[in-house]
């Protein structure tokens, strides 16, 4: 099965697809489609954005940073550049998307070897990209919105209206959670399934248990942001 | 999964993935929080800062004119004293021994010409005897010479000795002053502002500020003035009658009511800084505030002609200040007027302005609404954004903010 067979099966046929995962563990494909795919979109969202504006709105709304006097804020703008802002995106997206895969994959292994899940390193880093393959889909409505871009003052988090906080809660920067539900949504929620689907697939247990084992990191970071909040 | 089923899915997929964008799109974005305050005409008061120190209208600086230890102070640090009254006294010993000795070279002065003068009569006398027996021949050209010479030398010897005794009267009595001087009073009603020497020390009559020269301040406290220097610049629109505001060191959020009196016509200069003018504010009395000479202050000066008619103005906040293309164009001002939810850019030509508000000549009109924050949403807004009005701090109909009237209103019933 290539590639693409094997992306039309994970929409289709979610179980064959992962047997063919565990039996082929590869994982360039996705990785660098879903890589691509956000590089891109920053890229072009850098752009076009009114830089000033976003690094003064970064500067405010983040809590290390929401106390920094005018002047030094200012300072910090001027000295911004557009072509800065898109290299140091391009940069941290792309680290951001390798350590957020190596650590997926290295939880998936930790609790497989305890909840008797045993597989390798490279099929569960394989089987990280490839549930991880909608955030790819992610470009489809951050395309549309760029594209219709009337004034160059777009929140980050605009480019991604599928997300909970722009589909239902609505939160400003500055409150508890607007980060976290910004960046939690329909297509997360995608990923998470397939990676459902795929662990009863590889364990042969009960629903509950493969929900519970693909989601405690997120259930946890969820956990957290409400108690602090 | 049949052919039918894929088609559904993807179709799904791609509707929920598409619908909430053109949803969102067609929702139109989030409208900009913006505090707006219509436009109105008001009269603009402009103010000169300046800086300098309060003082007393009469400040006298006392100072010794003898010598001496000082052996009796009668006052202290603050107290209020009358014209005449007994400030301190120096010791007078040495002075007074001067005057005794002088006194008695003179009463030996007057014993002397007494006694000449009773020389000169006898000699007198006797001349005018021998004049005759001269005529007559009974005595000698060298005998009759004799006596004149007696004669004569006898009147200037009397002539010298009321010249000394005059010379030796003259001293005592400016030995006689010198001993009034060990008393100081003060020549002023007033009061003690500050006390620089201590009983038991040396005064020491000195023009130029050295230890034991300066004794005492005696300042006229019933007038208060701050005295603040004006830069060059702004000097020839400070006239006598305009009224200051004074915000001294001590009390940052209070302020001295005050009335500009003189205008120095000189510029004093300080080196390294530029010239500036001395000029006198006539503070009004206020028992919210005490008052101390010499304290560092800040005065608000304002130049508000009499006949200041009120004009179309905003608040200096909603100014945005764009520079110049060219190094030979003026900057360019604007502000946003809110209309049905949206914003424009409008060019504005400014004049005058004071701590809140700006005249505008050109570019609104009375009644326009025009955003004035928050200075954060103000500095990234554009032309044709929507906004949404939220709550701000609305004028008064004299031009001040509600919140500062509270505020006057709260410090009043204190």
């Amino acid at each position: 099965m290539n590639n693409f067979s094997l992306m039309s099966a994970l929409l289709f046929e979610p179980r064959k697809a992962f047997d063919e995962i565990a039996q082929r563990p590869r994982f360039l494909f996705p990785f660098l489609l879903v890589l691509v795919c956000t590089v891109a979109i920053s890229a072009w969202y850098c752009s076009v954005v009114d830089v000033p504006w976003l690094i003064d709105q970064s500067l405010r709304n983040n809590p290390l940073t929401r106390g920094m006097p005018e002047a030094r804020i200012q300072e910090m703008i001027d000295r911004s550049t557009r072509g800065a802002l898109i290299g140091q995106t391009v940069v941290s997206t792309i680290i951001f998307l390798i350590i957020l895969r190596l650590l997926e994959a290295l939880y998936y292994t930790l609790a497989g070897k305890v909840m008797g899940v045993d597989r390798s390193y490279k099929q569960w880093f394989a089987f990280s990209c490839w549930t991880g393959l909608p955030a790819a889909l992610a470009i489809v409505p951050a395309a549309i919105v760029l594209a219709g871009v009337t004034e160059p003052q777009i929140p980050q988090t605009a480019l991604q209206p599928l997300s909970v906080n722009e589909l239902l809660l609505h939160l400003k920067p500055d409150q508890p959670g607007y980060s976290l539900w910004s960046n939690l949504g329909l297509l997360t929620v995608a990923g998470f399934a397939l990676a459902v689907v795929g662990v009863k697939n590889w364990s042969g247990r009960s629903w509950l248990f493969s929900t519970l084992f693909a989601t405690l990191p997120l259930l946890l970071i969820i956990g957290i942001v409400i108690l602090r909040s | 999964m049949t052919r039918r089923g894929k088609i559904i899915l993807i179709t799904v997929v791609a509707l929920v993935l598409v619908v909430p964008v053109v949803l969102k799109k067609t929702r139109g974005g989030d409208a900009k929080e913006v505090e707006v305050e219509t436009v109105a005409t008001r009269v603009i008061t402009p103010t000169i800062l300046a800086s300098g120190t309060l003082t007393y209208q009469t400040e006298i600086r006392m100072v010794s004119e003898v010598m001496g230890r000082v052996k009796e102070l009668r006052v202290k640090e603050g107290d209020q004293v009358k014209q005449g009254d007994l400030l301190l006294r120096l010791d007078p010993a040495a002075v007074q021994a001067q005057v005794d000795a002088l006194e008695a070279g003179l009463r030996q002065s007057k014993l002397a010409i007494d006694r000449q003068r009773l020389a000169s009569e006898t000699l007198e006398t006797k001349w005018t005897r021998y004049q005759k027996l001269r005529e007559t021949g009974v005595i000698d050209a060298n005998t009759y010479d004799e006596i004149r010479s007696q004669h004569d030398q006898s009147k200037v010897d009397l002539s010298s000795s009321l010249q000394q005794a005059m010379q030796t009267e003259a001293q005592l009595k400016q030995m006689r002053e010198q001993l009034a001087k060990t008393e100081l009073r003060s020549p002023i009603n007033g009061r003690v502002t500050q006390l620089t020497i201590k009983s038991g020390e040396t005064a020491v009559p000195s023009v130029t500020s050295i230890a034991g020269s300066d004794l005492m301040i005696i300042a006229d406290t019933s007038n208060m003035y701050a005295e603040v220097n004006v830069n060059e610049t702004d000097v020839a629109r400070v006239v006598p009658g305009q009224t200051a505001q004074i915000v001294p060191a001590a009390f940052p959020d209070k302020a001295w009511a005050g009335v500009v009196e003189t205008v120095a016509v000189s510029p004093r200069q300080v080196a390294g800084q530029g010239k500036s003018y001395p000029v006198k504010i006539r503070l009004k009395a206020s028992n919210d505030m005490q008052f101390h000479t010499g304290m560092s202050c800040r005065a608000e000066i304002a130049t508000r002609a009499e006949d200041a008619k009120p004009v179309i103005a905003v608040p200096v906040q909603a100014i945005k200040y764009e520079d110049a293309e060219e190094r030979d164009q003026a900057g360019k001002s604007s502000l946003f007027v809110v209309k049905d939810g949206k914003v424009s850019k409008h060019n504005v030509e400014t004049d005058v302005a004071d701590d809140s508000y700006i005249a505008i000549t050109k570019g609104v009109a009375v009644g326009d609404r025009v955003v004035t924050g928050s200075g954060r949403t103000l500095r990234f807004l554009k032309d044709g954004e929507r906004v949404k009005e939220v709550a701000s701090a609305e004028k008064t109909a004299d031009g001040k903010r509600e919140d500062e009237a509270a505020k006057k209103k709260a410090a009043a019933a204190k």
